[in-house]
């Protein structure tokens, strides 16, 4: 993360296509540091597996570059790059024992036979499972499986380890306490991770930084908290979490903000990082959370209660503005006294500074 | 959990019932053919009571004879006599004519017989003739199975080794598994790339591909035999390139060898390795590959390490299937195998259909079923993967 030193991993304008004719990744530029967790987050066929398999050496990139550590590896073949990987079902070899599993990588390297019988022993503990080393994998639960290609990736001290989905297969409970387990191994033995997932809630505990993929490109790079406040294009304003989203014109610009006018007459103000000319098609996006109960100064209206719906933690309220199309507002337990019910008339309000506006079109991300 | 019990027998019962008139009661009766000897008992019912009583030492005494004209004079019918003509023959050549000219002379045999008899043929007097009828009054022998393994049991009770020109069943039993085993590590050399080749296609590819590989077997072994038959002949389309080529002068013998034999059972053979290999092969996700290769393992040791392993309960499951069907082999070893490369179910078939002895033919199956037995639980313990079965 720190711009002085070069970086672990360049993607230097990468293409990918597998037939000649789709380009599955199109001119990626990537750079991971030494040290850090980078997520590539993205939809289901954006690319990102193809990404990781490229710098595995799994595919060779149709154009560009991939550099390690200074060198040029796009031909290298994946025995030679010494990278620890943890694919979603985990690739355990049913053929051997746990031990065995963690044995593999260090008699690949050609360790010698005590450092290998130490290192499957401290792997072991590690992940606390030396009282199953002698198992075959199919004999383990899911997490336990997990844990072990975890450290069988990890055993031989990789100069990177990459991670396609590799929680994917566990339940929730066991995947929140697995995320926080690889999110500590990183910290402690300061790996360089590239971890792939489309579950955004995991990019953002785990990662440093944040690639948000769709159709081959990166939409927007960047610590999890710049990408979720700070949506580049309606795209990852679209992707991350929820929304509420509102067709509008686009106005003059007021001081920071830029007015919009719906289609039924009403004026939000909202932020535009890209700059919309006057009459352009537009949506704005406002994240439900941000979206309050009562009067305020910008953007207020009144409308009718259609549905309270209770989630846990917090209350949806959902509001039809008829000037603006229906608005869903979250509300925490703690404001339960000011919840109105079905049918109640009610104003709803969300700061200039909690809209995003961008060109209607700009949804492809294209 | 009764009535489940007893409705779940009932399910099965389809197949128990099947399982018995299938395969149990043709084992069985296959089993007690082998061991039946009904011949001597049935033609000569009054001398097996007579020679039961006799010590078998030195000469029998005149009730022996007696019984014996008796018999012979009693009216019976051919086939009778004829299986126990057949059946004696079997066990010492010259008791055809033997036995048919006592017969014929009986009615006109007088009392003592034990005079008259040996005055018709001498060899009615050596000890040796009457031990060998005593021995085979009892309805069950061994004769046959240790026939099958080139023994037989001499009169006097103890097991010798056969004549030496007589001796062809050990070396048809080594040449049946020697055979099978060179077909079965044939089928796997030639099937195991195939079978990775057919499954890393996708697509139409692969469809086309094992349609390539299915189409021979709808198509009957004896036509596949027969084809075999016409391109390895002396005249055929091998003999002519090769003559063509240039790398042959005269036309080379081909048909009738045991490469032939070779060539045409890998060939018929071959689906059953390739299927249950391929189904294996193709529930091996590359990601396996890919860790091996990530772990830092060479091609070849991915292959060695992680592939082959993986795929080796299809390799044991498909080449136990081509053994098994080889060690059984018949119609293609006949058709382009010469005399020297035939195997144990040729002899059967032989036994069955041309020297009507039913007894060899049962004896050679039994012992070809526990020996093919024997083989498998030998293989299973070398192979692993045989008694697992594939997992993915
Ligand atoms: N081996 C391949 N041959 C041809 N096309 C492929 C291959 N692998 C992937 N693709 C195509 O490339 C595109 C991107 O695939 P990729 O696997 O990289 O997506 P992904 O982002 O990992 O998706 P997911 O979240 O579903 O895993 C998809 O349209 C897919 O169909
Ligand atoms: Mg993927």
């Amino acid at each position: 993360m720190t711009a002085d030193t070069a970086p672990l991993v360049v993607f230097d304008g990468v293409h990918k296509s597998y037939d000649g004719k789709v380009q599955v990744v199109k001119d990626l530029h990537l750079r991971i540091d030494e040290g850090e967790f980078l997520t590539l987050l993205g939809p289901s066929g954006s690319g990102k597996t193809t990404t990781l398999m490229m710098l595995a050496g799994f595919e060779e990139p149709s154009a560009g570059d991939i550099i390690f550590d200074g060198r040029r590896i796009n031909n290298m073949p994946t025995y030679k790059r010494n990278f620890g990987m943890v694919f979603q079902n985990y690739a355990l070899f049913p053929h051997m024992t746990v031990a065995e599993n963690l044995a593999f990588p260090l008699r690949m390297h050609r360790f010698a036979k005590p450092e290998i019988a130490g290192r499957v022993k401290r792997a072991l503990d590690m992940i606390r499972l030396d009282s199953v080393a002698d198992r075959r994998p199919i004999q383990l639960s899911g997490g336990q499986q997990q844990r072990v290609a975890l450290a069988r990736a990890l055993v031989f001290e990789p100069r990177m380890v990459l991670m396609d989905e590799p929680l994917g297969a566990l339940d929730k409970q066991l995947r929140d306490h697995m995320q926080l387990e690889i999110r500590e191994l990183h910290e402690r033995l300061g790996l360089t991770v590239l971890y792939v997932t489309h579950d955004q809630s995991e990019a953002m505990t785990m990662s440093d930084r944040v690639a948000i993929f769709n159709d081959g490109l990166v939409q927007q790079i960047g610590p999890p908290d710049m990408v979720y406040d700070k949506p580049q294009n309606a795209f990852v304003a679209r992707f991350m979490g929820e929304n509420n989203v509102l067709s509008a014109v686009a106005g003059q610009v007021d001081g920071v903000s830029l007015r919009l006018r719906t289609p039924a007459g009403a004026e939000l103000l909202a932020q535009a990082p890209d700059k919309l000319a006057a009459g352009v098609a537009s949506q704005v996006l406002v994240r439900p959370e941000q979206v309050a109960l009562g009067t305020g100064k910008d953007n207020c209206f009144s409308g009718v209660v259609a549905d309270v719906i209770y989630h846990g933690n917090h209350l949806r309220v959902v509001v039809d503005v008829p000037q603006v199309g229906r608005i869903t507002a979250h509300l925490a337990k703690s404001e339960c006294h000011l919840c109105p019910s079905e049918g109640d008339g009610v104003q709803v309000n969300w700061p200039a500074t909690a809209a995003v506006a961008f060109p209607a079109d700009s949804e492809t991300g294209a | 959990m009764d009535r489940n019990s007893r409705l779940g027998i009932l399910l099965i019962a389809p197949l128990l019932l099947l399982m018995l008139v299938g395969f149990v009661l043709p084992i069985g009766a296959t089993a007690f053919k082998a061991f039946a000897n009904p011949e001597v008992s049935a033609a000569l019912p009054r001398t097996t009571v007579a020679l039961d009583r006799w010590t078998g030492e030195g000469m029998p005494d005149e009730a022996v004879f007696a019984a014996f004209v008796e018999d012979l004079q009693s009216p019976q019918d051919n086939r009778t006599f004829g299986a126990l003509i057949r059946r004696m023959n079997f066990e010492q050549s010259g008791m055809r004519s033997r036995l048919s000219g006592a017969r014929r002379a009986a009615p006109d045999l007088e009392a003592p017989y034990s005079v008259s008899l040996i005055e018709l043929d001498p060899a009615w007097g050596t000890p040796d003739i009457w031990q060998l009828l005593r021995t085979h009054s009892n309805p069950y022998t061994a004769t046959y199975m240790l026939r099958s393994m080139d023994l037989r049991i001499e009169p006097a009770g103890n097991i010798v080794a056969v004549d030496p020109n007589m001796a062809v069943f050990r070396e048809l039993f080594v040449r049946t598994f020697v055979i099978s085993i060179w077909v079965t590590v044939f089928a796997v050399l030639l099937g195991y790339p195939t079978a990775w080749y057919l499954s890393t296609l996708s697509g139409r590819a692969e469809s086309f591909a094992l349609l390539c590989v299915l189409v021979p077997f709808w198509i009957s072994i004896l036509v596949r035999s027969t084809a075999w038959f016409i391109i390895l002949q002396r005249e055929g389309p091998i003999n002519a390139a090769l003559l063509f080529a240039g790398l042959i002068d005269t036309p080379q013998a081909i048909i009738f060898t045991r490469s032939a034999v070779y060539i045409a059972m890998v060939h018929v053979l071959l689906p059953f390795l390739i299927l249950p290999l391929l189904s294996v092969m193709k529930r091996i996700r590359p990601e396996y590959v890919r860790a091996a290769a990530s772990l830092g393992a060479r091609p070849w040791q991915q292959f060695l390490l992680v592939y082959l392993p993986m795929t080796m309960p299809g390799v044991a499951a498909g080449a136990l299937m081509v053994l098994m069907l080889s060690v059984g082999f018949y119609i293609t070893p006949v058709l382009v195998g010469g005399l020297q490369d035939q195997m144990v179910s040729y002899y059967i078939a032989y036994f069955t259909n041309t020297s009507i002895n039913l007894g060899m033919a049962a004896a050679l199956s039994l012992l070809l079923l526990l020996l093919t037995g024997l083989l498998v639980a030998v293989a299973s313990r070398f192979m692993p993967g045989l008694s697992t079965g594939p997992r993915g």
